[in-house]
């Protein structure tokens, strides 16, 4: 790839044209004949919910994908993007929501990489250092180019980022969920320079669930549901209402049914008192949490991607180090024990990569029915022989129960699809004496019967006299399964409301620290 | 499960074939004769299973193969490699050398034999703890560390059996004889009772894999380290326990060697080096870690090193030509492995004592 | 002390070479247990080499080529044919082992010394190739995109680098570098090729590569303190003192300072995705 030039060159920006694409994956059609534009200079917002098809839109735009069918065209003429090279070749550049950084590069390395400037075959770092100095001043994110990226922090990183499509020349910029781990302040510096680069011609696309942002930012809005454009029109002509309407297709209530209960919770089974936990750069991830979960409750953790909900719950299970604080269970300091000592001790955790933390894939189905339990006196005797006749027997009975489909002995629990997959750890780890249940992303990439399945298992854990303890990114099922709601921000619990308390926007406006509780 | 069992089979063969390809080109090319292959191979084969005697040298050979692939196949289903089981044995070969001579008269022979063959064992588990631990402390990968030792173990074994514990009444570097041996199984051929017992123990380590609380660990680990964690197995424990077991049975594996009558009895100062400790990873390797798969490929590597000597004798093809089938057939092996038991122990978990790290590196790999 | 010193130099520059060639590959993610291998292919092509033509420089530049094509299989395996790295290194290096000493078993004549390389030579040789991979590494625009192969090849790939094919590359030079190091074992002093007769001093280069914290002039430091580790104990048995300590447990002395050295010093942070088998992620 050739060096670019220095200086920013002034060019005019084609209108973006996306006609008729239509994305599979196998049977199932992420995006059906969807047909967009985005004019010069303008700012778009792309909404809708998980799932949707906004993220597998942009990255067709950006070449990461190939469109089954349809075309991308710039300034009317037809473009065939069959890596993101082509695509910035033809000044599109993209921001994705994992950052493709070195964080041993500096700043300046890593936005020339690839198209690094030199002198003969050095590399010209002073040279590097002046362009992208220059070229984050003028276009307002400012940055020191000699700093490694791993001292950044996110919303830096998130410049360099930025810088790196611009330096490349970009005149088209899509921005994926560029807001989900950032802090309110930083997220309206990250607004103010994409309002510098539209001035100057630069068209914006972003990603987003957020309406607020939506309304505020945006020029023109595109809604998509399930593959499909449900909703476009300029912003100004828009109410909030006929995007939310658009995004949950017609129905006014939510998807997710909510039961109203009025639950009488016991005990408290999980303290944590001022618990603060270390990330593994050793900076602070949980910042003095103090949260009670009772019997019989259900406690959601709300909060943007990153806000320390993964580094609590992991903590309260054991697979982190408390730093300071205490975490007890039934009156009790467990912050010092072991995994084992804690899952003995009724604390139940369901994870939210089952992959990697709570299924061997490769064992059979049976097997992973007794993960962490293949030492209790049911499946293995003293002796220290596994009680094949008892596993298979507690088997059959629990995937009855649990309606495992497709779960049988001896085959591997890989073939599984990814909602019987998650029944059978639910199967697994609810079905014994608990205290408290700790989950992450309980119905992540789950369809709507199974992610139904999951919360009613949930409920009947409470009603058993469970404490649940919970985690989504998902604020329908947050409003719908808790009854009493915990708020992150940047590491620290901000608000716990109760459910009569709480709606969408409240909740909101806690997690983006728009408003104090 | 009977499909996966044919699928490896099925890749062990042709990673099989692709070896003996490569070596037969070799073998050609460097005798300038394109015959040579056929007349060496011809020979290898039938100085492994043309007659009884070449039989009897098979089974001898394949004696220590059983131990030290599945000592190998101990530390691979925990997901560790043990590349030191030829340093492991060595020690073990010589504790047991020096416990067979230096009890002899306090002893009685049968109580003699059992006691050595512990102590070789033991000696082989204090001979892997060092890397192991420094892996689960420290980080380090245990292969670095496993091949360091390996020749500390040689250097130290060489200078023991060469000065201190020399036998002084002759010439040669070697311990004094053993006060009781592994008896014959056949009067007529030097295959000797370490072979049942071999056999004995690689049932048991297939059973105890399958059907214990142990064996259950073990492979939560090997094949799922962040599910086993956290279901709450002590992983850290389970790792240190696979590998202490694997040095023990690799100590065994020298201490059956001594104490067997032909060719030892003794421990001679250039005992390292033996090969059996090496041969094993390729065993291990060959029975993609299942435990029933050592004693086919055991079989197989023993009957490649008796051959060998034939092959030599009487063909005159260097006998090291084993050792490059051997060495392509890793290569093939782990190469046609996909993802599969062995692929994932050797996924790169990067070693820092780094949790999140482990997790983002196990992560790419699925 | 000044015999000290020259014997330090000259048994610690092919293991600084071998050394460089190791951080070369580690740095653009391939695991260099191999190095072994490449050592002792190149000592034998090189003696090989430079008895047919009776040129000990030509020896010397089969040797590294020898090397070179060591590290492009290993590239090979790895990359293409997505090996697990350790594996790849283990069998290379058996491989090597049993395919030199097959080929020594058939050429009888590489018993007999070959010429000669002066030892000053090979001194210099590892002083240039610690300057250049530095220089290389630090400032050139190959050396960053061939670490950024090692620390993070999704985001090399998106910004347009080739990450398979500089790996190859990378690999190959490291071959030649390392296969350098082996020739100058047997191209110096002995003249001859002998059975395994690097006798794990490749996987002593790896160590080093590891204890100087993947950077050339700390694995080249590395390297010498284990050269001087191993002249002291050349010299201790030249000047007597086997009677009171027995060679076997001087020439244990590199093994025993590598493992002391890597216990407690370790404290580098590896290339990222060093190891990482490319394109089974997703």
């Amino acid at each position: 790839m050739m060096p670019f030039p220095a200086i920013i060159v002034t060019m005019t920006t084609p209108e973006v044209v996306l006609r008729g694409i239509t994305v599979a994956f196998g049977s199932n059609i992420a995006l059906n004949a969807v047909t967009l534009s985005f004019p010069p200079g303008s700012r778009n917002a792309v909404v809708g919910e998980n799932g949707a098809g906004k993220s597998t839109l942009m990255r067709a735009l950006f070449g990461l994908i190939q469109p089954d069918a349809g075309d991308v065209l710039l300034g009317g003429k037809p473009q065939r993007f069959s890596s993101p090279a082509d695509a910035i070749a033809s000044g599109i550049g993209m921001v994705q929501q994992h950052f493709e950084l070195i964080p041993s590069f500096t700043v300046a390395e890593n936005i020339v990489l690839g198209a690094e400037m030199r002198r003969g075959i050095l590399l010209d770092k002073q040279g590097a250092e002046s362009t992208v100095r220059n070229l984050a001043e003028k276009s307002g994110l400012p940055i020191d180019p000699s700093v490694r990226v791993a001292e950044l922090s996110i919303a830096a990183q998130q410049r360099v980022e930025i810088l790196k499509a611009l330096y490349r020349n970009a005149r088209i910029l899509i921005l994926d969920e560029p807001t989900a781990s950032l802090a309110p302040s930083e997220a309206s510096e990250l607004w103010a320079a994409t309002r510098r680069l539209s001035v100057t011609g630069t068209t914006i696309i972003f990603v987003t669930h957020k309406l607020d942002e939506v309304m505020a930012e945006a020029d023109f809005v595109t809604v998509l549901r399930r593959g499909e454009k449900t909703f476009s029109s300029p912003v100004s002509q828009t109410a909030p209402e006929q995007i939310a309407s658009a995004m949950v297709g017609g129905k006014t209530g939510l998807n997710i049914p909510i039961d109203n209960k009025v639950i009488t919770p016991g005990g408290t089974r999980l303290h944590l008192e001022k618990l603060s936990v270390n990330n593994h750069r050793g900076s602070i991830s949980v910042v003095e949490a103090s949260l009670t979960v009772r019997a019989g409750e259900i406690v959601g953790l709300a909060g943007v991607d990153g806000s320390g909900q993964r580094e609590l719950i992991e903590a309260v299970v054991g697979l982190r180090r408390s730093d300071r604080g205490e975490v007890s269970l039934n009156g009790i300091d467990i912050s010092d024990w072991s995994i084992e000592a804690r899952r003995n001790a009724g604390i139940a955790y369901i994870p939210e990569d089952r992959h990697q933390r709570a299924l061997v894939l490769s064992f059979s189905c049976e097997e992973n029915m007794i993960l962490g339990r293949q030492r209790e006196t049911t499946f293995s005797r003293k002796s220290g022989i596994l009680n094949k006749t008892a596993i298979q027997a507690f088997f059959a009975d629990r995937i009855a129960a649990y309606d495992v489909r497709g779960a049988e002995i001896g085959v591997p629990v890989r073939s599984l699809s990814g909602g019987n997959q998650q029944k059978l750890v639910l199967a697994r780890e609810l079905s014994r004496d608990l205290s408290l249940v700790a989950v992450m992303q309980p119905t992540r990439g789950l369809d709507f019967a199974a992610a139904a399945f999951v919360h009613n298992a949930l409920r009947r854990e409470r009603d058993r006299g469970v404490a649940v303890l919970f985690q989504s990114l998902d604020l329908q099922e947050i409003l719908a399964l808790s009854d009493r709601i915990a708020v992150m921000l940047s590491g620290r619990i901000v608000a716990i409301l109760s459910r009569q308390e709480a709606n969408e926007t409240l909740l909101g406006q806690l997690m983006t620290g728009v408003v104090a509780s | 499960m009977t499909g996966a069992v044919l699928k490896t089979a099925r890749r062990s063969c042709l990673s099989l074939v692709i070896a003996f390809l490569l070596g037969g080109a070799l073998i050609a090319s460097l005798q300038h004769d394109i015959k040579a292959p056929f007349a060496a191979y011809n020979a290898l084969f039938t100085g492994a299973f043309g007659s009884s005697s070449s039989w009897a040298n098979t089974l001898r050979q394949t004696m220590p193969l059983l131990l030290t692939g599945m000592a190998v196949a101990v530390a691979l289903s925990a997901g560790l490699f043990n590349i030191g089981a030829e340093g492991q044995m060595a020690v073990g070969g010589l504790a047991a050398a020096v416990a067979g001579y230096g009890l002899k008269d306090v002893l009685p022979g049968y109580c003699l034999l059992p006691f050595s063959c512990m102590v070789g064992a033991l000696a082989g588990a204090v001979w892997a703890t060092p890397p192991v631990l420094l892996r689960v402390t420290r980080g380090v990968h245990e292969v670095i560390t496993a091949i360091l030792f390996n020749y500390i173990a040689q250097n130290l074994t060489r200078y023991l059996a060469a000065y201190p514990l020399k036998d002084p009444a002759g010439q040669a570097p070697q311990t004094p004889e053993v006060g009781a041996t592994l008896p014959r199984l056949w009067a007529a051929y030097d295959v000797h009772a370490g072979l049942p017992l071999a056999l004995i123990l690689v049932c048991l380590f297939a059973w105890a894999l399958r059907y214990t609380v142990w064996g259950y660990e073990t492979r939560a680990v090997g094949q799922g380290k962040g599910a086993a964690e956290a279901a709450g197995i002590a992983v850290r424990r389970v790792q240190v326990t696979a590998m202490l077991l694997s040095g023990a049975i690799a100590g065994l594996a020298g201490a059956v060697l001594i104490l067997g009558e032909v060719p030892f009895r003794r421990f001679p100062a250039d005992f390292y080096g033996v090969g059996y400790g090496f041969d094993g990873l390729a065993v291990a390797l060959l029975a993609s870690g299942s435990a029933w798969g050592v004693i086919p490929a055991a079989l197989l590597f023993g009957g490649m090193n008796a051959g060998a000597e034939a092959m030599a004798f009487s063909v005159g093809t260097p006998k090291q030509i084993v050792q490059v089938i051997q060495g392509i057939l890793i290569v093939a092996i782990s190469a046609t492995a996909g993802l599969t038991p062995i692929r994932r122990n050797f996924r790169s978990d990067s070693v820092d004592a780094d949790g999140r790290e482990n997790h983002k590196a196990d992560v790419r790999i699925d | 002390m000044y015999e000290l010193i020259s014997a330090a130099l000259r048994l610690a520059s092919p293991l600084a070479l071998t050394a460089l060639g190791g951080v070369v590959s580690e740095r653009s993610g391939i695991i260099a247990l191999h190095l072994e291998g490449v050592m002792l292919t190149g000592a034998f092509v090189a003696a090989a080499a430079a008895k047919a033509t009776g040129n000990a420089i030509i020896g010397l530049f089969f040797g590294a080529i020898a090397g070179g094509m060591i590290g492009l299989l290993h590239a090979f395996l790895t990359q293409r044919l997505k090996t697990p790295h350790m594996l790849s290194g283990v069998g290379i290096n058996l491989a090597a082992l049993g395919m030199t000493t097959f080929a020594l078993r058939q050429s009888s004549d590489l018993y007999e010394s070959a010429p000669q390389i002066a030892p000053v030579v090979i001194v210099l040789l590892a002083a240039l190739g610690a300057i250049l991979v530095s220089f290389a590494l630090s400032r050139t625009t190959v050396g960053l995109r061939l670490k950024s192969c090692g620390e993070n090849p999704v985001a090399a790939r998106s910004a347009g680098i080739p990450v398979v094919r500089l790996r190859y590359e990378a690999s190959f030079f490291s071959g030649i570098l390392a296969g350098t190091g082996g020739a100058a074992l047997s191209l110096v002093g002995l003249g001859a090729f002998t059975e395994n007769m690097t006798a794990g001093r490749g996987y002593i280069a790896l160590a080093a590569v590891i204890f100087g914290k993947w950077s050339p002039i700390g694995a080249v430091g590395a390297a010498c303190l284990f050269g001087l580790g191993d002249a002291l104990q050349v010299t201790m048995q030249t000047l007597g003192w086997a009677t009171i300590l027995p060679p076997d447990l001087l020439t244990l002395l590199p093994y025993a300072i590598t493992l002391i050295a890597l216990t407690l010093f370790r404290g580098g942070v590896a290339p990222h995705a060093l190891g990482i088998i490319d394109g089974d992620d997703s």
